[in-house]
């Protein structure tokens, strides 16, 4: 009999579980984590290709590269033909390629997943001498689970039951697009049979274990990429019934930039840097994660060297300049994120940056957070009602709101849910993991 | 940063859930101690810089690197020379006089004699010449030392004086141009500065490295060693005096070395002992290093250089190699240090003629109790263990081949 899990790719963390028709198991699928059973989606590739995910993946980026030399070659990347009316010529194009890096960390992997066939044209990346297209950097992810999962079973995994947000892209089209592409990795990653199932149905049906007559569900799964939400009639897996479904790309992801871009950018001076468009450009590509490791050339540190040295806010500039070529990006982001996360339990906390040259220190509360995502709540509870109306139920035959997703637990998000459905009627569930679990019900009922 | 609005964003928070108040209030507390402390430590500098010690400290940094300048210009003055940067040709005869080898042999009434080298000639077993006349003078066999002749020297007395000299100013004495050793007298030696009453010329020592260094290292025959900062180096030449190095009455300076404080220091006495010493534990007050016999001394004090061997060569003509991983680290001062052979070699009459840290790219010169000057190839000494030579040895020397060419 052939084997099924069900794996919850998701944006910042992703898992790996088996049913057996009576109980979910949830798998240690990364010891190295304070919480094995969620594995970060970062994968690490090294000078010689070889892959790491999860926390593994962390701690060696972070000793391999924090405070590291760097040796920039110059190197021939190609050319390119300039043609006009009597003029044909063709011009060398040369990169400057730091020939001491020891690795690359790729992080949001189903972001850049997102991206495939969009208008940003994001198709892959090169590290070292290798081009990776997005389906190549997530197959080795899902291979590296499959194996690790394979390990903890003792038994080969034929088939995979993949979550995937309620709507990847209001295109019909590019949904497709990016739901093919995942599926791709998936059978590359050496899965055979491969089944998608909406995340928030997946929280639901995990949630349906737990109840002994049939409810109005609305799952409110809020993760680090997208808010998926789903309005199911649970309880009786023989008469489940979808009211509605609908989502918004707009998550934890979302809220670490704006923290970045309202309190944090001053520290890298951008006010004072707004009259030299050099230096202001590279401040604003900071809240982009994807951006800042590109930052890092010999003009850019020319160009700050310079500024410092005529003035333009010294400190500050000395500052972004540590994060720009100290390889502290990774530590900056997940010092934003896990002040965030912080927030959710208390009403002030401190975004610290501690490196060579580098003494960030920002006081941030919950007021503060509150007011930076407000716009985002508007946009969130919008897509919550037209969901809710396209449903057909009011609120109150609602029987129950289950929230799952990190950016769940975010109060104003919490306390959004309580005041239009009731404080009693909304239920959390396990943050991480019950979308993992449900999937893997759903890959052993569809097996 | 801190601005009115985030601390009105700060009341607002509070205002809305007290129970942030502790906690901001920490956090408050916390950074103020912070930047307390970071503010004293940048007023002490304030002071320093307002009463101008700091001004004072830059002012001799200043001196320092200019006298270093000075010294490379000496060096490579040759090649910006307006006569050199118009002609070609004369360029190309001085890139080429560049490569010149001296190797310099030196006794301690002072009198050096220098003896041009073209590395083309680098020939395993090549006889440079004989020196005809009294070798050993105070029981002492002369020293030798290969270097450029673009390089500057430092010359060191037994009294602690010092003079400087170019290479170039010591007259080269030509051998014979048929190939056949030539002979040399000692009254062919130059006498660049003449021994003062009672003192004796230690040692000579090449200051180019001098701008990358960090400390002058001194050595004793009977054992210690001292460190002095080379930021002083403008000072010390312009009193001309660096100090003896010496706390015995029958001791004396024996040499001088340029290193930085991660090198390791490597003493080899004429018995056979070697120590290895960090840098960190030399002091700038003279205390013995290794404590040797009545009748020992050292023969040799040079700088290890990570990843190679030391050498070091009996009048026998045995070299015995040890690698990196059999040099103990010295743990204290005033040890015997590590034996480099048994001691019925050392009871037969074995003895240390000169050592070095090298590999199989470098070069050794011997001098011999005929009087002859030979060079070997390390790689050919490595492979056989042994110099093939005819008669004792009474000094050996290694170098590094010019340009890495073996």
């Amino acid at each position: 009999m052939s084997l099924r899990v069900g794996i919850d790719f998701g944006t910042s963390n992703s898992g790996v579980a088996v049913s057996d028709g009576a109980h979910v198991k949830i798998l240690p699928i990364d010891p190295h984590n304070i919480l094995p059973e969620v594995v970060k989606t970062v994968l690490y590739i090294t000078r010689d290709q070889q892959y790491y995910i999860g926390q593994e993946a962390v701690e060696l980026y972070y000793r391999h590269n924090v405070n590291r030399v760097r040796r920039f070659a110059k190197k021939w990347a190609g050319e390119i033909d300039y043609v006009g009316a009597e003029i044909h010529y063709v011009r060398d194009i040369f990169v400057y390629v730091d020939e001491l890096k020891p690795g690359r960390m790729l992080q949001y992997l189903k972001s850049a997943l997102r991206k495939v066939g969009s208008a940003s044209g994001y198709e892959g990346t090169q590290v070292f001498e290798q081009y990776y297209q997005v389906v190549d950097l997530i197959r080795i992810y899902l291979s590296i689970l499959k194996k690790r999962a394979e390990g903890l079973l003792l038994e080969n995994i034929d088939g995979v039951t993949l979550g995937r947000p309620v709507k990847f892209s209001d295109s019909v089209e590019k949904d497709r697009l990016t739901e093919d592409t995942l599926r791709q990795a998936a059978i590359a990653a050496g899965f055979r049979e491969v089944s998608f199932e909406y995340e928030p149905v997946a929280a639901a049906l995990y949630y349906e274990k737990m109840l002994d007559r049939s409810q109005n569900a609305l799952i409110f799964d809020f993760g680090g990429g997208t808010l998926d939400i789903a309005i199911m009639r649970i309880g009786d897996p023989h008469k489940r019934h979808l009211y509605a479904s609908g989502g918004i790309d707009i998550a934890g992801s979302d809220f670490d930039r704006a923290i970045i871009q309202e309190r944090l950018l001053p520290n890298f001076g951008i006010e004072q840097a707004s009259h030299h468009p050099e230096i202001f450009e590279l401040i604003q590509a900071v809240p982009d994660w994807a951006a800042l490791p590109d930052l890092s050339t010999p003009q850019n540190r020319y160009n700050l060297e310079h500024a410092i040295q005529r003035g333009i806010a010294p400190v500050r500039l000395k500052t972004l300049q540590s994060l720009i070529f100290n390889d502290l990006a990774f530590s900056f982001y997940n010092q934003v994120e896990s002040s965030k996360i912080a927030l959710s339990d208390q009403g002030a906390t401190v975004i610290e940056l501690l490196g060579k040259d580098v003494n960030l220190w920002e006081l941030y509360t919950r007021f503060q957070f509150e007011k930076d995502i407000r716009p985002y709540q508007v946009q969130i509870e919008a897509v919550l009602l037209d969901t809710l109306g396209a449903s057909g139920l009011e609120p109150e035959q609602i029987d129950v709101v289950v929230k799952t997703g990190g950016s769940s637990n975010i109060p104003l998000f919490s306390n959004m849910l309580e005041s239009i459905f009731g404080v009693e009627r909304v239920k959390a569930s396990h943050s991480f993991s019950s979308v993992t679990a449900g999937l893997a019900i759903c890959a052993r009922e569809n097996r | 940063m801190i601005t009115p609005e985030k601390i009105e964003e700060w009341i607002k928070e509070v205002g809305e859930r007290p129970a942030s108040a502790p906690i901001i209030l920490q956090y408050i507390s916390n950074r103020l101690r912070e930047l307390t402390d970071r503010n004293e430590k940048l007023l002490a500098e304030n002071i320093a810089l307002i009463s101008g010690k700091r001004v004072e400290e830059y002012e001799q940094r200043l001196n320092h690197l200019e006298y270093q300048l000075e010294l490379l210009k000496r060096q490579i003055g040759s090649n910006l020379s307006p006569e050199a940067m118009r002609g070609s040709d004369r360029a190309t005869a001085d890139s080429k006089s560049l490569e010149v080898l001296n190797i310099l042999i030196y006794r301690p009434e002072g009198r050096i004699l220098s003896i041009e080298l073209n590395p083309q000639s680098l020939i395993d077993g090549f006889n440079v010449c004989q020196i005809q006349g009294e070798l050993l003078l105070e029981e002492e066999p002369p020293r030798l030392l290969v270097v450029s002749s673009k390089e500057e020297i430092m010359s060191i007395y037994t009294s602690g004086r010092i003079s400087t000299f170019p290479v170039a100013s010591i007259l080269p004495i030509t051998t014979a141009s048929d190939g056949t050793p030539g002979i040399i007298r000692w009254n062919q030696a130059s006498l660049p500065d003449e021994p003062r009453g009672g003192e004796r010329l230690a040692c000579l020592m090449p200051v180019s490295r001098l701008p990358l260094a960090e400390f002058f290292v001194q050595t004793s025959r009977r054992g210690f060693v001292k460190k002095v900062r080379t930021s002083m180096a403008q000072s010390i030449l312009s009193n001309h005096y660096i100090g003896s190095g010496v706390k015995l009455p029958l001791d004396r300076t024996f040499s001088i070395c340029l290193g930085g404080k991660d090198d390791h220091l490597i003493l080899v006495s004429h018995e056979g002992f070697l120590l290895r010493l960090e840098m960190t534990r030399i002091t700038s007050s003279v205390e013995e290093a290794i404590r040797l016999g009545t009748s020992d001394h050292l023969v040799s004090a040079f700088l290890f250089r990570p990843g190679f061997s030391v050498l070091v060569m009996t009048q026998f003509g045995k070299a015995v190699q040890i690698t990196e991983d059999r040099l103990e680290v010295g743990r204290s001062l005033r040890t015997k240090g590590q034996t480099t052979y048994s001691a019925q070699r050392r009871e037969k009459g074995a003895r240390v003629v000169g050592a070095g840290s090298v590999n199989g790219e470098d070069w050794a010169a011997s001098l011999h109790q005929d009087g002859q000057i030979i060079l070997y190839s390390m790689a050919n000494i490595f492979a056989s263990g042994l110099l093939p030579a005819q008669s004792q040895l009474l000094t050996f020397e290694t170098f590094l081949s010019p340009m890495g060419k073996s």
